[in-house]
């Protein structure tokens, strides 16, 4: 077989040809690129149900920073109808790549980084040493990027939403689950070493009593 | 202008960026990186190869797309890690269901002999016979020399021909030092 021959099999068995998916929209493509604010979901009201499970997850040697607050620009963001291309805040690393998809104009952006680890349950001692701290729901998982509704904040915070992005080289420790309710502390925007747990109906009322919220 | 470079460099990446990524993922994650690589091309268009200041017409496919394959590359194995090991067994089913019928039944002996070479490899030969690039451009694209890749494909492509050879029951011992040429 010369290599003409190998070359006239290869491109037969080619896959993009073999398969019939849609071709791309470029100019949604763009627009989606140049334009990445999503609306935010609406915050529900009232205690979420529960279901009797406790996930204990630990988020280990987080390093990360505390990107957003407030409606500043994340990542790559621009403002299709106005400026064209003004907005470019770029936050460095993978995170722009994921603010596309689930960030949140207002959202709290959140990096941890690691694997994981045993975690004692937590008690509001264990996280009164942290600046911000929220009862959640994941409404989202993208890859490395879960996306939480805040039910309640405890400490430190009034976003709606926080993006978590886990820029990491073992995501697979990282076992949100979509719909469950989490505790999250975070510090700096770091979120630490068993700075995510699973909580359920009797712990989100033990948390909200001991922070008076 | 950023924004201008921007699209007049999608028009010409986007189709063949797809493309890239079909042959490699399943349609779902193939969008899925696709978004992702453009926002890499966006964050960094000043540094992509060959783009000029965008005032000009727009850029030549073969000066740009070296680049832009690498980074697609990388936003792949990015997505590829980030998913864990349950979800690559998912889509492993799913890609199993999806191309059952027809790549299996036409083309699964050269499926199977692509995947009998290393990663490296096996991705050389792919853009060369599907990307249809220059080894100097593969070099680009995955961070390479050219004459690096020069020799990679040449051993790829004959023992990628070995094995289909030996498959077709054709010319038995023939190029029998193939299998040894090593990475």
């Amino acid at each position: 077989m010369n290599d003409d021959e190998l070359l006239a099999r290869l491109k037969a068995a080619d896959p993009a040809l073999t398969r019939s998916a849609p071709p791309p929209d470029i100019d949604q493509l763009v627009e989606a690129t140049l334009n990445t604010v999503t609306p935010t979901a609406p915050l529900d009201a009232g205690a979420p149900s529960v279901r009797p499970r406790r996930h204990l997850l630990g988020l280990a040697a987080a390093v990360g920073l505390l990107v957003l607050g407030g409606g500043i620009g994340v990542g790559v963001m621009a403002n299709g109808s106005g400026g064209g291309g003004g907005g470019t805040a770029n936050t460095g690393g993978n995170q722009a790549k994921h603010s596309g998809s689930s960030a949140a104009a207002g959202a709290l952006r959140l990096t941890a980084e690691g694997g994981s680890a045993k975690c004692a349950a937590p008690t509001p001692d264990s996280l009164r040493g942290y600046p911000t701290v929220f009862l959640g729901t994941v409404t989202s998982i993208k890859g490395t990027v879960v996306t939480f509704r805040v039910d309640h904040w405890l400490k430190g915070g009034t976003a709606r939403t926080v993006v978590l992005d886990s820029d990491t080289s073992r995501p697979e420790a990282l076992t949100f689950i979509d719909g469950d309710h989490y505790i999250v502390a975070a510090k700096d925007g770091v979120v630490p070493v068993c700075g995510a747990n699973g909580v359920t109906a009797d712990d989100i009322a033990k948390f909200r009593k001991a922070y008076g919220k | 202008m950023r924004r201008a470079r921007f699209e007049g460099l999608a028009q010409v990446v986007v189709e063949p960026l797809h493309r890239y990524l079909l042959r490699r993922a399943s349609t779902e994650t193939a969008e899925d990186v696709l978004s992702e690589t453009l926002l890499v091309l966006w964050r960094r268009i000043d540094d992509v190869p060959g783009l000029g200041d965008g005032s000009a017409s727009p850029p030549d496919p073969d000066d740009v797309l070296p680049w832009c394959y690498g980074v697609a590359r990388g936003c792949l194995a990015n997505a590829r890690r980030a998913d864990g090991r349950r979800l690559r067994l998912v889509e492993r089913l799913i890609r199993t269901q999806q191309r059952a019928p027809e790549e299996a039944a036409e083309h699964g002996e050269l499926h199977a002999a692509l995947a009998s070479l290393g990663a490296a490899d096996r991705e050389v030969v792919r853009l060369w016979a599907w990307e249809g690039l220059a080894p100097r451009q593969i070099a680009e694209a995955t961070g390479s020399t050219p004459n690096a890749v020069s020799i990679r494909l040449h051993r790829a492509k004959a023992r990628l021909a070995a094995q289909l050879g030996r498959k077709n029951g054709g010319r038995p011992g023939h190029k029998s030092d193939e299998g040894r040429s090593g990475q």
